[in-house]
């Protein structure tokens, strides 16, 4: 309480003392007021705006014809910002759509992948045509090599895939990454694109569960 | 020199700005007229974009296709229907063809009696020149390509492998060696006219192994 009325005191000091000498102030320098080696900034709004105002009419009524001879400079150098304004948005909407190219023309064949590894005989079962999760199984198991190797004969080398096989309560979820293929070309920090297609998956003969596969291919030196 | 310091004419300072003037003036053009160059140079690598994502578009399609329904576009010559020596295997070909003239880009382009088309078992290259100046735009396959006709891949196999790879003569090597063989073979560019049409079949080599006769696909690109 006390500290507070301190304050209030204060406060109320530094504002009579305020109105006192603004008026000395602004007469003298500001130098002359204070001590030395002190540095302060005071805003002297009432005496700032006249001029500019007086600059502005005296500007609009001069006749002496400054600025004329050098207007085609000026309207010249106006097109030239314009144009190189022009340029960069064109030179930055190209390097953008650059940046994006990856995901914008893989996404199609990640999709064709997906779409057929669901046809694909050997993850499915004999009769139903659901994915069977013991093919899975073996598919995604280290020893599976063989399995995997069918599966991904169909395919070029050009594209870095795996597939990931994931019921959608996600309870259950197989990855299948080709043997021939370095694990530095699936790090997490690649850029990738990935595509989905809905798959029915059958856990054993009495249940089947919906789900997804998914084809993520990774970006490589050549695409 | 006092009279040079006396001259109150100012045509030193009509001069320069006036050559400042033709100087912006001449980069400025300069800057438009290399623009609206590039425009062209690009409009030409985005045909040639086009044309190869198109064709390879054409290549995945049938490299997915399961079956001889799934034509993309049916051949009707009737030309490349029938294997001889596998005439078993034909309901699980898909074949089709792509001609670059029955696309409007590639008649409307300027480069349409100059385009080199390039093809092997990993990727097509389209070429060609404009102004003195070279554009390429390759895309790679998704599925497995070979450069040649069924009759050449069987002759082919059964030097290597003492079998043509169909249902009835299934090879029995593993597959990292059938694939490494299939990806030496391929590397070979084929160069195809842009005025013929391409056909596309998707021919499966049937391998036996201990766990029995397995199959897989690869698309056959041929004049």
């Amino acid at each position: 309480m006390r500290r507070e009325f301190l304050l209030l005191a204060v406060s109320l000091f530094i504002n009579d003392w305020l109105k006192v000498h603004l008026k000395s102030i602004l007469k003298n320098p500001i130098e002359k007021l204070l001590p030395k080696d002190w540095l302060v900034t005071v805003y002297l709004p009432c005496t700032a705006i006249k001029p500019v105002k007086q600059k502005c009419s005296v500007m609009f009524t001069d006749e002496r014809a400054i600025i004329e001879p050098h207007a085609d400079l000026l309207s010249i150098a106006l097109a030239v910002t314009g144009f190189m304004v022009f340029a960069a948005l064109i030179s930055q909407t190209y390097f953008g759509y650059e940046d994006r190219s990856f995901a914008l023309e893989n996404y199609e064949s990640a999709s064709l992948l997906a779409e057929t590894l669901a046809d694909n005989p050997i993850l499915k079962t004999g009769s139903s045509g659901l994915l069977s999760a013991t093919a899975l199984d073996s598919l995604s198991d280290p020893d599976g090599f063989n399995e995997r190797e069918r599966l991904f004969a169909n395919f070029s080398g050009n594209y870095r895939f795996l597939v990931e096989i994931r019921t959608e309560d996600a309870q259950c979820c197989w990855r299948i990454v080709p043997d021939n293929v370095e694990p530095e070309a699936f790090a997490d920090g690649k850029e990738k694109v990935a595509a989905s297609v809905p798959v029915v998956i059958e856990l054993n003969p009495a249940q089947s569960v919906p789900g997804f596969l998914t084809v993520v291919i990774y970006k490589t030196a050549w695409m | 020199m006092r009279n040079f310091a006396q001259d109150d004419s100012a045509w030193a300072d009509f001069l320069i700005s006036k050559a400042a003037l033709i100087l912006a003036s001449v980069i400025l053009f300069a800057g438009i007229f290399h623009l609206a160059a590039s425009f062209k140079e690009l409009e030409i690598q985005e045909q040639l974009d086009f044309l190869s994502r198109d064709f390879k578009t054409a290549v995945d399609m049938i490299g997915s296709s399961n079956s001889g329904s799934d034509n993309l576009r049916p051949d009707n010559s009737g030309s490349d229907n029938s294997d001889p020596g596998n005439p078993g295997s034909n309901n699980l070909q898909a074949d089709g063809y792509y001609c670059f003239e029955d696309e409007e880009i590639f008649r409307n382009s300027p480069f349409m009696e100059d385009l080199k088309i390039k093809v092997s078992g990993e990727y097509i290259c389209l070429e060609t020149k404009y102004r003195e100046r070279s554009f390429r735009a390759v895309k790679p396959f998704t599925f497995r390509v070979l450069p040649f006709n069924e009759s050449v891949l069987h002759e082919k196999l059964s030097t290597k492998f003492g079998a043509q790879g169909g249902e009835e003569t299934p090879l029995t090597a593993d597959y990292a060696e059938i694939e490494a063989f299939l990806q030496a073979v391929g590397t070979d560019e084929a160069v195809l006219d842009p005025n013929e049409k391409i056909s596309l079949k998707k021919e499966l080599i049937y391998v036996k192994d201990e766990e029995g006769i397995s199959a897989f696909g690869c698309v056959l690109v041929y004049q």
